[in-house]
């Protein structure tokens, strides 16, 4: 049950990054383990902070400071786990 | 001065708890002078031709900083290479390239796990004997425009300076220094690592810092000291989030607009502008006893035994002088250049600016980016951050400088992004504008965007803009 929500949660951060965000980066290209940073997809500052407010839009919710850190934005695996903790 | 004795220094006053960390290592200061003593007499051994000259890529990692030390105390020779560079593009004065491989372990009696040195292809023994023998650093001027040059300081003048910066911040021991700025460049360089290492204070660096990272290690390393850029300041207050505050924010380049800059300090704290450049490193910042209303209007003092001085009445060009400032100079061979800028000690900035009182000075922008209005030399910088403090429906301002000449000389164009869901127009944008500004500042028209084209850093994208709309009649 929480692997077919945190699919789901995937599938529409991977639409986030390559729809919204502007990178050139096809949905279909984007790997869960890889990383969000610049040995992997390479968001760079302003993509991470578009990433976070089309996130909380997106899901409802709000991270905070003490949420936002290098291990959870270090895949999309993680990310999706933190927000579907978030959300059930 | 000599510089063993600089470098020994570098390692005098830590205390036991202060330590040096990055994204993956800890060490403490003696374990880094240990390393650093090893490394010393590695380099003391390759040390054979005269006109030797490292170019090294340093990173924002510790095994970096023990190189880097290593160089210092046995008064190598180096270019600091910006990473990613063109390997065809690094100089013909170095004749080997150190370069780090990416391994966890970096064993100081194993080197070749970790580094490696490679001969420069490029390199030309006609450059033998031009470069300096001994203490030489080299830096790439961060100019974009003609051929490239390379800016040689000696080693303990560097180290003066850093020392002047832990002075003006009064940085200690028991402080935490957080750089997430490159130390390949001078701001990183001279304003965070070496005033702190001077200090004994603590230290993490951040290696490709985006805001999560600096988020995260804000929260572990609580520094009472960080360095930012003013693309960083936005971008924190873009992202709306508490965060550990430090005691002290410094930042340095262009300066943020007022309101950022209030909202800024409201929200995380005292917000140091900073001025400088490579060639003489920190000239000058707010001071720490400044009223928020001074620090806001962006004024600066020079930093200990340095002098600034606008040699006309009203605005001018800044002149400094600096004890501690670059030498000349040199080509990509290594040979001495040509300087205008430099006149006897006096350095002449090229930027634009005011003494508001005495010892308080306002950069007002780079005097290439001046115009010609009504007989008065105007800086477009000047004009865009006077502009933002009157139109608070806007995010950014960009003026730019339009073809053809009206009755004011240069015509100028303001475009305008506006924030989400404000509106403005000419007429309201131009009434506003004139009740705080002098008429010759007030642009000729206006254009009101959305969006506004912008680099991958976060700041606009001036060339496209002025491609753009030079010539467009608004």
């Amino acid at each position: 049950m929480n692997a077919t929500i945190e699919n789901q949660i995937k599938s529409t951060l991977k639409e986030i990054i390559s729809h919204d965000l502007e990178l050139n980066i096809e949905k279909e290209d984007i790997e869960d383990h890889v990383s969000l940073n610049e040995e992997g997809i390479g968001l760079d500052s302003i993509s991470i902070i578009n990433f976070i407010v089309k996130i909380e839009k997106k899901f409802g919710f709000s991270f905070s400071e003490e949420e936002i850190s290098i291990e959870l934005f270090s895949s999309l695996n993680s990310l999706a786990a933190f927000i579907s903790s978030k959300t059930e | 001065m000599i510089i063993e004795q600089a470098s020994d220094l570098l390692l005098g006053r830590a205390e036991s708890s202060s330590i040096l960390c990055d994204d993956r290592h800890r060490l403490s200061y003696a374990a880094l002078k240990e390393a650093v003593d090893h490394l010393s007499i590695f380099f003391l051994s390759i040390k054979k031709e005269e006109a030797y000259c490292l170019g090294i890529a340093l990173k924002n990692e510790i095994p970096h900083v023990a190189i880097l030390l290593a160089l210092l105390k046995t008064g190598q020779n180096f270019y600091l290479i910006p990473p990613n560079s063109d390997p065809k593009k690094i100089p013909d004065f170095c004749d080997k390239i150190l370069a780090f491989k990416d391994s966890e372990k970096w064993e100081v009696d194993r080197l070749s796990q970790w580094i490696e040195l490679n001969p420069n292809p490029s390199f030309t023994n006609k450059c033998s004997n031009i470069a300096p023998r001994k203490g030489a650093i080299f830096l790439s001027t961060s100019g974009t425009s003609g051929n490239p040059k390379f800016v040689y300081f000696q080693s303990w003048k560097l180290i003066e300076n850093a020392r002047n910066v832990a002075k003006r911040f009064y940085l200690a021991s028991h402080h935490h220094v957080l750089v997430p700025v490159p130390i390949y460049h001078m701001y990183g360089l001279g304003v965070g690592l070496l005033p702190s290492i001077l200090s004994g204070s603590s230290i993490c660096l951040i290696s490709n810092n985006n805001i999560v990272k600096l988020l995260d290690k804000s929260r572990q390393f609580k520094p009472h000291v960080t360095l930012l850029t003013p693309t960083t300041c936005n971008m924190l207050l873009m992202l709306d989030k508490d965060i550990h505050r430090s005691h002290m924010y410094i930042t340095a380049g262009a300066k943020i607009n007022k309101h950022s800059h209030l909202k800024f300090e409201t929200r995380f704290g005292q917000l140091i502008n900073l001025y400088g450049c490579t060639e003489l490193g920190a000239i000058a910042t707010s001071g720490l006893a400044y009223s928020q209303a001074e620090r806001l209007a962006g004024l600066v003092s020079p930093l200990p035994s340095v002098r600034m001085q606008v040699k006309t009445p009203d605005k001018g060009e800044i002149i400094a002088k600096h004890p501690a400032g670059f030498e000349y100079y040199i080509d990509k061979k290594g040979r001495k250049m040509p300087t205008d800028t430099l006149d006897a000690d006096e350095y002449k900035t090229r930027d634009l600016g005011e003494e508001i009182s005495p010892n308080k000075f306002k950069i007002l922008g780079r005097i290439d980016n001046c115009v010609n209005r009504n007989g008065f030399l105007v800086s477009l910088q000047e004009v865009e951050s006077l502009m933002e403090e009157v139109l608070e429906e806007t995010q950014q301002i960009v003026v730019i400088e339009q073809q053809g000449q009206n009755v004011m000389g240069s015509q100028l164009l303001a475009i305008c992004e506006l924030k989400e869901g404000k509106s403005l127009d000419t007429h309201k944008a131009k009434k506003r504008c004139q009740t705080k500004m002098k008429r010759f500042l007030i642009p000729d028209s206006f254009i009101f965007l959305p969006k506004i084209p912008r680099l991958n850093n976060g700041k606009p994208n001036r060339n496209t803009l002025k491609e753009t709309y030079r010539t467009i009649n608004t």
